[in-house]
């Protein structure tokens, strides 16, 4: 056992680049060029992972003399030598044995591993396993125990102990020539010289040369590429066209690491999908799905390369924040730091589709999470101390678990049972565990949910909360189950979880997403730059698309296809809304206006035009059902929740305020006050589907009125003061007061729903039962049809799948925004105008109201929503004309005074109507004309009487309520005074 | 040779599996290997009937470690992951089903091809199934309940306080397409062992429970029970008439149209989910209340376990409704049973009796809603963290209601018990002992007639259709309030009788019989 003198070891040399460099070191690597990494590669530090002991240790420590000078040796040779001393392929031996046969790593895959990388001709010398430096990522190297290395190990360590060859000649690769250019070393090894190659064991990836392409990559990669990929796609998605032919020339990624320089972040998001866009680099888009263990360290490694290399470039070019002392600050800075290249873009998968097959490769899904731990503080090297003689060992981490040693590694001292742990020089990362749940549009029909663990590491610690949708990218890892968590055996099960290496929030897929518009204006929290690299900032949701082999048409682009080929028929408009709840007979305009509501307007935010945090204006088309009991609203109400994003169903009786909006518990895991979110926050981006919206409680319906305009809940209970977004479109349904609609009242009358909740509503249909004998006929064929034979067909009508009319809302209201044209606008402008003048009528005093600036509003939406559904980046004529009509035909239904058969707004705005206005003026009259005729008697006149005696004078029906709201007027005026209660009411005259 | 076979997979499955593993084969071939060889051997009936149970009767304590067994269950939770199990173990020795149980040193070499899926999910014994249906089914006579058995997860069981079974099943075999959905009953016939439960929280002392390693499984096919009804008219129609007079004298205080009313309400099935075509919901009111307490289970309860093989009597309350749950509900990522996560086919039997003044709490309402959503869209909300899945059922419910109408629920068909002045009220409450028995015969009789009528199909003739279209318009000529659904209900009504009739069509006749049934129904009403 090594046992060096403490102070000749700083503790964390394993860490690599992490505290290694100390100043010295930094600048006197910067002043040769020096690649920053290498010290790293130095062998024999004292730390003996506990999965590394054993013999071979033995044959780590004769290296363990002087760091320093093998540093130096190291700066001065372009191959120094060194022992590899990695964590991962555990093994520092070199097998000088070991044949150029493979050994299999992990039999499943090696067929398919074959045609990925040529095949390599492997150096009769020794092939050490080689992995980059050690670069102490918890995705990762993680708690993850058993590696495929691990069945390796015990057999190597065998061949080792018979085997003299000391672990030392394994020639170092984690530095490329070609990694200091302006470096009089010996440039570019190509693979025919046997010294520089280094495969990861059992493959066939060269990892030397696996580093060299990335860096090609990272130097090389335009956007033109990807532009040229996504073109060769056998269906093109929609592609980027630059506004410059410069704008395809930029070298993006170098573009990226300034950027990360600039704002200190370490991390690089990498579409894997631009590796197979850039010609030289297919193959590693390969490697990295399947060594991601391997290839990821690497490409931190050259991550952290480049970042040097470009400031060092920057700094003699004087680049601002460059110059000088700065940029010797910014240049330490960066060698003092982490790189991580974090992959995304591969296709993602359903989780049950995660098999054995998969462990250790690099896969993607996505789902819902529905718990997160706190934050765990994960030790990654324990720091141990002899009581006896303060000799201090590092062990670090393997499987989970730390080894502690039972005496001091020191011959002298040997002790046993001395060594203790220091915690405050232990190093600890943050861990955190998600539970991460199908979501319910990949379950398969009949199913319950599947849930799996994700286990995410330091920046993504916290990224990702309860309830969010997320596709992640990670290792896939499977894990013996132990028996006893004391005993070292294990049973022959195995747990499998996920170690991430890249979180993307809002997954997107079959079912919609939720609108971007939605979320803070300066994106969510998660670390990393770097996006799809077509040049275009706006990166989300292109990566998911097709990351297939580039020849392989993908369901996703098929659908795309499919979509906008759909998009283009004629009747379009009427094919989807007859798939909107096809079993639903009839109905047409109600399922029009249910459509334009999930396509959606766009949200306008005044922020754009100066003063950020101006007002925004919904996007989101509210709709109301009014109708007779038995006329499917419930139905369609159901058939919307199940295609709408985000959507929610919930019923107005059985949810009270705190089921609606939100509300504060104690997590049963950290005891903590939490937040949980109700139906309309949760529907936030969403459609929220209320039924029985009529029995609703009255605080529930307020909170309503604020979501409905402001789109927001406010929240205060418990001490936690908060306002919640809640940008989501209401579909709601109600039925009338007395369950059949009376058609001879005003809706008003007819809803028990204020008026001022009743004009937040853009469409209002009324759903009426109406008895006509040739409808009649139909229907009960269609009826009869269907009840009486065993198998009922839907009758072979041309509709969409569900599915599929849900992709197709899904894609427009993710990639189509349109924006009004000239034309378009004038016709809104002269729409809007015939609207108000309809309540123009010149034979009455009074103007009625017919549109409000809020039905221009609701025209505006409801506009663009028909633009959006054609796939049309403009709103036409043809969108604001089928929007007026529909309006026109809501607001017919809806806003008629039965009285006069005239619309009026001012019904639903206010509550009455303009005729009403007028009946109630008559009855006024009236009631002060009758109190004024019995004056005699001083105990004025009797409720029912007054009403009696008011009805035999009119020639319409006289209503009690809206008599009572006379006399509540009257009474207001302090004209007359009601004593009594309930039949015994009598209705006074005040005396002046 | 079948017979050796047979007791040597019956005496020590484990033996049998390992002789049959053969390393030099695909490994992932195996599973169905297992799955066709065992299927073979136990092919016939006899054979089948000769594998021990597993049920209430026969608790796992009963039986000794890894033995072989059959399990009637229904499937309750599908959400455990599936498990990752090395199939091939040191020196090519076969593993799964519970076999590599012995442990294995860290780090001994495996590879990871060598690993292989199970799926994972609980099960329990059928709820609601009636004893005389599980000794036709199971073919065994009634065992000695040995000692009772404790289940520890009592919140898997849709009905609490109910001596069951629940047994964590590992299904190896992925050949067949289909998978296992909640509520589907299948007989799972395996190696009954006890390992730690299923779960990816890992507890340092992880709880065991019995576990049933899958060699084949048989879903539950539908089929006539108790064999096919001999197929003579005037016979079936005396069979009925006196099913219906039995029914209404023991259990309706001798109300005919009510007993009509409950055995149409047995034989309904879900038709179709698109365009729905459900089975109605029948509400018996003016149900007297019970006059001792605590209230006892009406005598319908009792005589709807002797004639139906699932029937399940939810006795509502406020403490019930406020504090059990009806829908299933997944806590802590365990889906817990509700009451109504019952099988197919099964009959539920709600009184409101018990049902006091009090307090609905928040629960109490989500509980009387996901109740109604069943009956009236045969759709059952499982609750899930942030999301909600609906699970189709297949329920038939009876309410008995002590009001004019029920109070809770709004049903398809309300039918108000017109008791003969004979009876008295406690006569509709007797305890079982005093229900007069038919004939065994007579009995199984009833039972075959009532799974016969349940299985059966109808149709409906062109001059039958012709004559019904037109009754609607003219009926809606005269009376506006006549709705699409009142056609509809009446269809379902007459389609329900031509299956008690055991008719393959509803004609015209049957549709005027219709017609009076409900007229006579609803004249009662008003």
């Amino acid at each position: 056992m090594s046992s060096p003198p403490p102070i000749d070891f700083p503790s964390d040399e394993l860490d690599g680049d992490v505290d290694m460099e100390n100043g010295e070191q930094e600048q006197e690597q910067s002043m040769m060029n020096a690649p920053p990494a290498q010290p790293l590669f130095l062998a024999g530090t004292p730390i003996t992972p506990a999965s590394r002991r054993g013999q071979s240790t033995a044959q780590n420590t004769p290296l363990g003399s002087s760091a320093v000078a093998r540093r130096a040796l190291g700066m001065a040779m372009a191959t120094p030598k060194r022992t590899p001393l990695f964590a991962r392929d555990s093994s520092p031996l070199a097998y000088p044995s070991s044949s150029p046969a493979k050994t299999p790593r992990r039999k499943g895959n090696n067929s398919d591993q074959a045609p990925d990388s040529e095949p390599l001709d492997f150096p009769s010398s020794p092939a050490a396993v080689v992995t980059p430096p050690r670069n102490r990522r918890g995705d990762i190297h993680s708690s993850l125990a058993l590696t495929p290395s691990a069945s390796r190990r015990v057999r190597r360590a065998n061949d080792a102990d018979t085997d003299a060859g000391p672990p030392s000649d394994g020639t170092h690769i984690s530095l490329p020539p070609s990694s200091a250019p302006n470096l009089s070393a010996p440039a570019a090894p190509s693979s025919d010289e046997p010294d520089e190659i280094r495969a990861i064991w059992g493959t066939t990836v060269n990892l030397a040369e696996t580093m060299k392409l990335f860096r090609d990559f990272l130097k090389g990669f335009k956007p033109k590429y990807r532009v040229a990929h996504d073109r060769s796609l056998p269906l093109p998605k929609r592609t980027r066209t630059f506004a410059s032919p410069e704008e395809g020339e930029v070298i993006l990624y170098e573009g990226y690491m300034r950027r990360m320089r600039q704002t200190g972040d370490t991390n690089l998001n990498l579409d894997m999908e631009n590796l197979l866009a850039y010609p030289p680099c297919k193959k590693l888009h390969g490697q990295l799905g399947k060594y991601p263990q391997e290839v990821v360290p690497a490409m931190d490694q050259v991550l952290k390369d480049m970042m040097l290399e470009i400031a060092d470039a920057d700094q003699r070019e004087g680049r601002e924040g460059m110059i000088g002392v700065q940029g010797d600050e910014e240049i330490a800075d960066i060698m003092g730091r982490v790189y991580k290249v974090r992959p995304f873009g591969l296709p993602a998968v359903n989780m049950r589709e995660l098999n054995p097959t998969d462990t250790d490769k690099l896969v993607s899904i996505k789902g819902l999470v529905i718990r997160a731990t706190p934050v765990i503080p994960d030790m990654k090297v324990a720091f141990f101390r002899c009581l006896t003689c303060s000799h201090t060992v590092q062990v670090e981490i393997d499987r989970g678990k730390i080894e502690e040693p039972a005496r001091c590694p020191r011959d002298v001292c040997a002790s046993v049972g001395t060594m203790s742990l220091v915690h405050n020089r232990c190093d600890f990362a943050d861990r955190q565990v998600i539970r991460l749940q199908e979501t319910p549009d990949a379950v398969p029909d009949g199913q319950t949910p599947h849930t799996v663990s994700l286990s995410v590491y330091d920046e993504l610690v916290d990224v990702a909360k309860p309830g969010d949708r997320l596709v992640v990218t990670g290792i896939f890892r499977s894990v013996p189950v132990r028996v006893n968590p004391r005993q070292r055996t294990i049973k022959s099960l195995f747990k499998t979880f996920l170690d991430v290496v890249h979180v993307r929030l809002g997954a997107g897929g079959n079912s919609l997403g939720f609108d971007k518009s939605t979320r803070p204006p300066g994106g969510d929290k998660l670390p990393g730059i770097g996006g799809v690299g077509d040049g275009a900032d706006d990166d989300e949701e292109e990566g998911v698309a097709g990351a297939g082999a580039g020849v392989r048409k993908t369901r996703k682009a098929e659908m795309e296809a499919k979509l906008m080929e759909l998009s283009r028929r004629p009747d379009l408009y009427e094919l989807l809304s007859r798939s909107l709840a096809p079993s639903i007979w009839g109905m047409d305009d109600v399922k029009k206006g249910i459509l334009l509501q999930l396509f959606g307007g766009t949200n306008k935010s005044v922020a754009r035009g100066g003063g950020g945090g101006g007002p925004r204006y919904r996007g989101d088309i509210n709709v109301l059902l009014v109708g007779d009991p038995g006329t499917s609203k419930s139905q369609i109400l159901q058939y919307v929740h199940k295609i709408a994003p985000r959507g929610v169903y919930t019923s107005g009786k059985g949810s009270s305020a705190v089921g609606l909006t939100a509300y504060v518990t104690r997590d049963p895991d950290s005891k903590q006050l939490v937040l949980e979110s109700g139906a309309l926050v949760l529907s936030d981006g969403g459609v929220c589907c209320i039924d029985e919206f009529d029995k609703m409680s009255d605080a529930t319906r307020s909170v309503l009125h604020e979501v409905m305009e402001q789109q927001t809940v406010s929240i205060a209970k418990a001490g936690i003061i908060t306002t919640l977004n809640a940008r989501t479109s209401i579909l709601a349904a109600a039925n009338p007061v007395g369950s059949k609609y009376d058609v001879e009242m005003p809706i008003t009358r007819n809803i028990d729903l204020p008026p001022t909740l009743i004009s937040r509503f853009d469409l209002l249909y009324l759903v009426l039962d109406q008895v006509d004998e040739a409808l009649d006929r139909r229907l009960a064929q269609h009826l009869v049809g269907l009840y009486l034979e065993d198998a009922p067909a839907t009758g072979g009508q041309d509709i969409l799948p569900l599915d599929e009319l849900s992709a197709y809302i899904d894609y427009a209201r993710a990639r189509i925004h349109p924006i009004i044209t000239e034309e378009a606008g004038s016709e809104l402008v002269s729409s809007y105008v015939d609207l108000r003048n309809m309540g123009d009528d010149p034979r009455a005093s009074e103007k009625r109201i017919t549109a409000t600036t809020r039905q221009l509003e609701s025209m505006i939406r409801l506009s663009e929503a028909h633009a959006r559904m054609r796939f049309s980046a403009f709103v036409e004529l043809q969108d604001v004309k089928e929007a007026c009509r529909l309006m026109r035909e809501a607001i017919r239904t809806s806003a008629m005074d039965p009285r006069t058969g005239k619309i009026d707004m001012g019904m639903l705005n206010t509550g009455t109507g303009q005729g009403q206005r007028k009946m109630r003026d008559d009855m006024r009259r009236e009631v002060l004309g009758m109190l004024d005729g019995s004056s005699g008697s001083s105990r004025g006149v009797k409720w029912a009487d007054a009403v009696k005696q008011l009805g035999s004078q009119s020639s319409v029906k006289v209503d009690p309520a809206e008599f009572a709201e006379v006399i509540k007027a009257l009474e207001n005026e302090g004209l007359v005074k009601v004593v009594g209660e309930r039949e015994r009411r009598m209705i006074r005259k005040m005396e002046a | 040779m079948v017979s050796s076979l047979l007791v040597e997979a019956l005496i020590d499955p484990t033996r049998v599996l390992r002789a049959i593993y053969d390393p030099s084969k695909e490994i992932d071939i195996f599973p169905s290997t297992v799955s066709s060889y065992f299927s073979k051997v136990f092919e016939s009936v006899d054979a089948f009937q000769e594998i021990p149970l597993l049920d209430v009767d026969h608790p796992p304590e009963s039986h000794s470690p890894r033995a072989l067994v059959r399990f009637r269950a229904m499937v309750q939770d599908t959400s455990p992951s599936p498990e990752m199990y090395l199939s091939k173990l040191e020196g090519n020795k076969c593993g799964g089903w519970g076999i590599a149980n012995e442990t294995v040193q860290e780090g001994v070499d495996y590879s990871y091809a060598d690993l292989q899926e199970c799926t994972v999910v609980w099960a329990v014994n059928v709820p609601g199934e009636n004893r005389w249906s599980i000794e036709e089914i199971a073919g065994t006579t009634k065992g000695i309940p040995e000692k009772s058995h404790q289940p520890s997860q009592q919140h898997k069981f849709p009905l609490p306080d109910v001596p069951h079974i629940g047994v964590q099943v590992k299904i190896y075999d992925h050949s067949t397409p289909d998978s296992f959905k909640s509520t589907d009953i299948v007989t799972f016939v395996g190696i009954l062992s006890s390992e730690p439960i299923h779960s990816e929280l890992d507890y340092s002392t992880p709880l065991e429970v019995p576990t049933l390693h899958v060699l084949f499984s048989k879903p539950e096919e539908p089929s006539i029970q108790g064999g096919v009804i001999e197929a003579d008219s005037s016979n079936i129609a005396v069979l009925r008439e006196d099913l219906i007079s039995w029914i209404a004298d023991e259990s309706l205080g001798g109300d005919r149209d009510a007993a009509e009313w409950v055995l149409l309400a047995s034989i309904a099935k879900v038709q179709s989910r698109n365009p729905p075509i459900l089975p109605p919901s029948l509400a018996l009111t003016c149900f007297p209340s019970p006059s001792s307490s605590p209230p006892p289970p009406p005598a319908l309860s009792r005589v709807m376990s002797l004639l139906l093989p699932l029937s399940v009597t939810l006795p509502l309350s406020l403490p019930l409704l406020n504090t059990s749950t009806f829908a299933p509900e997944s806590k802590n990522e365990d889906l817990h049973a509700g009451y109504l996560q019952l099988p197919a086919g099964c009959i539920v039997l709600v009184t409101e009796s018990g049902v006091a003044e009090g307090k609905l709490i928040e629960k109490g309402i989500m509980n009387l809603k996901a109740l109604q959503d069943v009956m009236s869209s045969q759709s059952l909300p499982y609750i899930f963290p942030f999301s909600q899945f609906s699970f189709p059922t297949d329920l038939g419910f009876v309410i008995l209601a002590e009001g004019k109408k029920s109070a809770f629920f709004q049903t398809s068909i309300t039918h108000r018990l017109q008791r003969s002045k004979s009876k008295s009220e406690d006569d509709l409450y007797k305890p079982p002992g005093k229900i007069a028995l038919p004939p065994a015969q007579t009995l199984a009789q009833f039972r075959k007639f009532l799974s016969a009528a349940k299985m059966a199909k109808v149709q409906v003739g062109d001059a039958a259709s012709e004559y019904i279209q037109n009754d609607f318009v003219r009926e809606r000529q005269d009376d506006k309030s006549v709705s699409a659904d009142d056609l509809i209900l009446r269809m379902t009504v007459a389609r329900l009788l031509a299956l008690s009739l055991h008719e393959q069509e509803v004609s015209v006749d049957i549709w005027e019989r219709a017609k009076e049934l409900d007229r006579r129904r609803k004249a009662q009403l008003s």
